[in-house]
């Protein structure tokens, strides 16, 4: 078997004699003047663990999103689209091989830190290990989401020169932050190994250590399927753009095991997740996709040509999202005058009792909305915005934030004719959303069927 | 498409927003030539050159290589073609024999084959001298050929490069044109961009013509310029030393036309006939002229560029008229 040779020239670069050298000997400076400053280890306890978030989430992420940005400024990435590489290869070579550095490092840093809790006796060695387990796992998560967020940022702007680096980083970081959104996953980021009871999911009641665990562990295989997905895009591999929907009905499936009951009840919870879940996933697409108007021109030239499959391949993913959208919206209005607050676990803190019901009205107002919102972010595109995602992003943001507050002091009676508002919504609210939606998507299909001018390229 | 041709191209079309960079463009090239491929900045021959390496789909067309469609199986494409983009693309950090073994490896040359590919590829390159030094140190003209040599690693059939000798200086340009003719002579196909056409002028045996996104000429280049439909052909006459009123003096010679020149040099019609030529070198010796060359006058690649793109130009303009 072949050596990956992504991986193996990472390597070159990454791990030079004197980086191996000089890691170790540092760690070992630093941890002996730490222990000469408290002989009962507490200190180096406490600094190898924030060394260690340092290192493999601030640095690792970083590396991680430069590993495809390194390239793109380098101008080193055409050559590399142009192996016999597999995206796989490809993708982990990147992940890991990039990284390999770094690991060096964190793993001999949290090697101390796993020493100090023993030593300290603030864990057993299993918890040392189930900890360490943990962390590696949310490493690998920041880390492979920051690179999924450069090969999506690359998709965007497909013949760009540079890309940045630090919004990668921070998406990656933001990854680890909302695997703690239960304060009791807080030992994700904050280790501690005293009796924390069990986790309830799908009515099992599992130990909430070895959940957590699991939990990192699946959703960093996830951000690691997505770079794979991601690549074989880059890579030329086209394929239909399942990866993001199978995501999306994972966390549905996930969220659905923490609500009480299970039974009859807890389908129609279940279809309110989905419903939930599918609304963001939806959004979350249209703005992940390259949506250029040559993208969706190319899919109506392979229809006009006969070729269906190849149309398909081509299909942005906010597409099937909104088809997934349709079908759990079309579940949630089954479970109308739904409470909300009967999520339990779940339950969307932020509403307010005489809000807190979901109607069949508003349900479909938010479905017809959110395609409206989509078609906005598609036309900025069409029409060849300079920024089109960030400044549809930013109407949206002022659209349902002061705009509508606003409109809620003047004029309430209009605001839920703009956006699904709970406490405004009429019988006049998915209307008007479907006459929007249909507008947008009239001027947006003018827009992609303009003709070309025939003209001077860019120079690549 | 011609089933012989190892790059087939056909109706390949392609936009960039708001305009066309590519209309359906098509042509067919032999084994074993090397295409010039020729327009003014902005033709679309970048564009067409990613296309042909599989690193941007067109919206219509088909692309060929050695039978293979290079967008059905892009991985498998990239076996048999290389491609050398404007910019070099090495890692600065890696030596010369690291950056090849990483290429080999990548390229699917595996296991004991691998190190005979570096080396070989070195000594084709002139630069296995160099294995151990670090790319980002190489003077621009070995790094460009340490970047061919990448390009050429894996034996492929085809080799597609833009603007290879952009930057180089005249010595390396020299240099490059042996390279390419030796690769030529190994049984690579190459397909070579440049608006330099001086330096295409050497090597190649086709001229590829785009302007605007369109082909608007592909043909065999064989030096010498083609008899006209009217049966004749352009020579160049060279007298041995200056002579007063040349023009007026060979227009006395009968079968000349369309005379021009002055003092040793001229070139006139002549009819394409070698017997008739013949007739005419006596008449112009007879005549007492001081002739020392008698020569078909071979048009340069420039001279053909330029011709058809007036000619294409021309057609546009009275198009839109």
């Amino acid at each position: 078997m072949t050596f990956n040779p992504e991986f193996r020239r990472n390597l070159w670069i990454e791990l030079r004699l004197h980086r191996l050298i000089a890691m170790p000997a540092i760690v070992a400076l630093v941890a002996a003047l730490l222990i000469s400053l408290d002989s009962s280890l507490g200190i180096l306890r406490s600094s190898a663990l924030a060394a260690f978030y340092g290192v493999v989430f601030l640095w690792g992420g970083r590396c991680a999103a430069s590993a495809i940005a390194g390239e793109v400024n380098g101008r080193t990435w055409e050559l590399q689209r142009m192996t016999a590489l597999g995206a796989w290869s490809m993708a982990w070579g990147k992940l890991f091989g990039c990284t390999a550095f770094i690991w060096y490092g964190g793993l001999m840093i949290l090697a101390l830190f796993g020493y100090a809790s023993v030593a300290r006796r603030e864990m057993p060695l299993e918890g040392a290990l189930y900890f360490a387990g943990m962390e590696i796992a949310a490493g690998i998560l920041v880390q492979a989401v920051a690179l999924s967020i450069s090969l999506i940022l690359l998709s965007k702007k497909p013949r760009s020169e540079t890309l940045p680096v630090t919004f990668s980083q921070l998406i990656g970081l933001a990854a680890v932050l909302v695997m703690a959104w239960r304060p009791e996953f807080g030992l994700v980021l904050v280790p501690r190994w005293e009796a924390f009871g069990a986790a309830s999911w799908y009515g099992f009641a599992i130990q909430l250590h070895h959940f957590a665990f699991a939990s990192v562990a699946v959703f960093a295989a996830w951000a690691v399927f997505g770079v794979y997905r991601l690549m074989r895009a880059e890579l030329q591999f086209e394929g239909a753009p399942w990866g993001w929907p199978l995501f999306t009905l994972f966390v549905i499936a996930y969220l659905f095991g923490f609500l009480k009951g299970g039974e009859m009840f807890g389908v129609k919870s279940g279809l309110v997740v989905g419903f939930f879940v599918a609304l963001a996933a939806a959004y979350i697409s249209v703005f992940a996709d390259h949506n250029g108007p040559l993208r969706y021109r190319a899919i109506f030239a392979a229809l006009e040509a006969g070729r269906p499959r190849l149309a398909l391949r081509r299909l942005p993913r906010w597409l099937p999202s909104v088809l997934l959208l349709a079908i759990f919206a079309g579940g949630a209005m089954t479970a109308a005058d739904f409470d909300l607050f009967a999520l339990g676990p779940l339950q969307l803190r932020v509403l307010e009792p005489e809000i807190g019901r979901l109607s069949r009205l508003w349900v479909a107002a938010a479905v017809l909305f959110a395609l409206r919102d989509i078609g906005f972010v598609l036309l900025l595109n069409a029409w060849g915005h300079r920024r089109p995602d960030l400044t549809a992003f930013v109407y949206l943001v002022v659209l349902y934030g002061p705009a509508v507050w606003l409109l809620q002091l003047v004029a309430p009676q209009f605001a839920g004719l703009l956006v699904a508002l709970p406490v405004q919504i009429s019988a006049l609210s998915p209307v008007s959303a479907a006459v929007q939606a249909a507008i947008l998507f009239f001027l947006l299909l003018q827009a992609w069927r303009r003709p070309q001018a025939p003209g001077l390229d860019r120079k690549a | 498409m011609n089933a012989e041709a190892v790059i087939q191209v056909a109706g390949v079309t392609y936009d960039y927003p708001g305009l066309r960079a590519l209309s359906d463009v098509g042509f067919a090239v032999e084994a074993g030539s090397i295409v010039a491929m020729v327009g003014a900045n902005g033709a679309g021959k970048s564009t067409l050159l990613r296309c042909m390496a599989a690193l941007d789909r067109p919206l219509a067309g088909e692309i060929r290589i050695a039978g293979q469609d290079v967008f059905e199986d892009s991985r498998a494409a990239h076996r048999r073609l290389g491609y050398l983009p404007d910019f070099f693309g090495l890692y600065d950090e890696l030596t010369v024999r690291q950056c090849l073994a990483f290429r080999a490896a990548a390229l699917g040359v595996e296991g004991e084959a691998q190190a005979g590919a570096v080396e070989t590829a070195a000594r084709r390159l002139r630069i296995d001298d160099r294995m151990g030094a670090r790319a980002g140190t190489l003077s621009r003209g070995l790094r460009q050929r340490l970047a061919i040599a990448q390009a050429i690693i894996h034996e492929p059939e085809v080799l597609l490069l833009d603007e290879p000798a952009s930057g180089l200086d005249p010595e390396a340009r020299i240099g490059l044109a042996a390279v390419l003719r030796a690769l030529r002579d190994s049984g690579m196909t190459l397909v070579v961009s440049s608006h330099i056409l001086a330096e295409l002028e050497d090597y190649s045996s086709h001229l590829l013509i785009l302007e605007a996104g369109r082909l608007v000429e592909y043909r065999a280049l064989d030096g010498a310029a083609a008899p006209r439909a009217s049966g004749r052909t352009t020579l160049r006459l060279v007298m041995a030393e200056p002579v007063e009123d040349l023009a007026g003096r060979l227009a006395a010679v009968a079968g000349l036309s369309r005379i021009e020149g002055e003092g040793r040099i001229a070139q006139a019609e002549v009819p394409a006939d070698p017997a008739a030529q013949h007739g005419i070198l006596k008449a112009i010796l007879a005549a007492g002229l001081p002739l020392a060359e008698f020569a078909p006058l071979r048009g340069s690649l420039q001279d053909a560029y330029i011709a058809r793109l007036q000619t294409e130009r021309r057609a546009m303009q009275g198009d839109s008229s």
